[in-house]
């Protein structure tokens, strides 16, 4: 039997959302959407278990905590990777107050946080970040991009 | 003898004067002479003038004539050519037909759509309107008369729906499926869809729910339910009435298969093959009932003694 799950990507601009996905999945849309929409939907197929899980990725563009973002988008998701860029700190000083925030709008859902780039740190570097992470992940050598994937996964077919 | 030289004098000055006086005389004479021969001769080669142009117009009429014969030669070669287009034109209708069809092929159909349209909505209209008892008691003796002109109405105006899609609000998650032909991906254009719908929806900060999409022969028809909301793609010559029956037949299907079921039950069920047959059935929705209904309504009149 399959089971279809939502999932949400958020976090601030330039944090390299949409080149998870890209590492993630093969993409049918364009990125377009993106622009215009402030969403772009795509669909991998992961095995959980015995279970099949249909996942149904909704990159969403734009700042968290910003009045302007839509949050109905948020609406009726079953998990969400909140992602941001380990190489600037100014995309994770808020991570708190946002993860606040999507908890607010959809309580009772798994959210893992995403420390993106890791290619960009030395292991010195990685040792001294000052935020915690669920996963490191380099979109660009896609590094752990599977894993966190899955245990979103996992979370959200035990939720 | 100063006083007779001074008379000598005198003479001469007259005599001078006299002189003078016939020599102007003699000059205006000869100065007359010379303007009437001026004249004499100015009006002879008026004359001749006036004579030769007639010669010049006699020689150049057959030159003009020539030309003008010339030039309509040539017209009638044109129109030769215009009428040498126009048998080509007829002879090659189909090529003509490939070539310009691309261009205005598309125009003329969404002109026709749009006036087939408007025919649509007025022979319902009279429909309507000239609902009589006269038209019922056809209505019910042929069985089919209503339905048999709006049946070839609806061939001549064909439209059909296309796809049918049952999705999750919020989450846009697809719950069953229903297509004359393969789409590209079927759940992301679920979600997409219900991004378009949250997007029109938080752009316009307005809690009225999106209910239709057009674009070219295609409109999207959206039925918002609780949980649920349902699309149905439908081509053709879609009027309005067309739309309601259409948007009346998803509430059906919902009644009938979702509102009163859980997630789980709905899980089990095999929802697509039972959209399937939903659909398939839509031709039949209603047609003569809805009439009957409709004059009910109007009317305000007990059917029962009319069955039969």
């Amino acid at each position: 039997m399959t089971i279809n799950k939502k999932i949400i990507l958020i976090g601030n601009f330039g944090v390299g959302k949409t080149s998870l996905t890209r590492q993630f999945v093969y993409q049918k849309f364009s990125e377009e959407y993106l622009t215009t929409l402030g969403v772009k939907i795509d669909k991998k197929i992961t095995e959980v278990g015995e279970k099949i899980v249909n996942l149904m990725i909704w990159d969403i563009a734009g700042e968290v905590t910003q009045s302007r973002v839509n949050t109905s988008y948020y609406l009726g998701s079953n998990g969400v990777l909140y992602v941001f860029d380990a190489s600037r700190p100014s995309t994770y000083q808020q991570i708190e107050d946002d993860i606040n925030y999507v908890q607010k709008v959809i309580p009772n859902v798994p959210i893992l946080k995403i420390a993106n780039k890791a290619d960009l740190l030395s292991p010195e570097q990685i040792q001294e970040l000052p935020v915690s992470y669920d996963f490191l992940c380099s979109a660009k050598t896609g590094e752990n991009v599977e894993n966190a994937f899955y245990q979103i996964a996992e979370k959200m077919i035990d939720n | 003898m100063p006083e007779n030289k001074e008379n000598n004098n005198e003479n001469a000055l007259q005599k001078v004067s006299v002189f003078f006086d016939m020599f102007e005389e003699v000059l205006q004479k000869q100065n007359k002479q010379v303007e009437v021969k001026i004249t004499e001769e100015i009006r002879t080669i008026k004359d001749s003038l006036d004579k030769e142009e007639s010669k010049i117009l006699e020689k150049l009429e057959p030159v003009l004539e020539k030309k003008i014969e010339n030039v309509k030669a040539e017209l009638q070669k044109l129109n030769n050519i215009s009428v040498i287009i126009k048998k080509e034109i007829r002879e090659s209708q189909p090529e003509m037909i490939d070539a310009l069809y691309p261009i205005i092929g598309k125009l003329i159909q969404k002109y026709l759509k749009v006036e087939f349209e408007k025919i649509n909505e007025n022979i319902n209209k009279q429909l309507d309107n000239t609902f009589s008892w006269e038209a019922i008691k056809r209505d019910a003796l042929s069985l089919v008369g209503i339905k048999s002109k709006e049946l070839i109405l609806a061939k001549a105006t064909e439209r059909s729906i296309d796809e049918v899609f049952v999705i999750y609000q919020n989450s846009g998650i697809l719950q069953a499926h229903y297509s004359k032909q393969d789409v590209v991906d079927d759940d992301m254009i679920a979600g997409m869809l219900t991004a378009i719908k949250s997007f029109v929806n938080d752009a316009f900060r307005n809690d009225a729910e999106l209910d239709s999409i057009e674009y070219g022969k295609f409109k999207i028809l959206i039925f918002n339910a609780v949980r649920f909301f349902l699309v149905a793609v439908v081509s053709g010559v879609v009027d309005k009435n067309f739309e309601k029956k259409v948007q009346k037949y998803l509430e059906f299907f919902y009644e009938q298969q979702l509102s009163n079921a859980t997630d789980e039950e709905i899980a089990e069920k095999d929802l697509n093959s039972v959209l399937k047959t939903h659909i398939e059935g839509f031709q039949n929705f209603g047609m003569i009932n809805e009439k009957i209904n409709d004059y009910k309504q109007k009317n305000n009149i007990d059917w029962k003694f009319w069955r039969w």
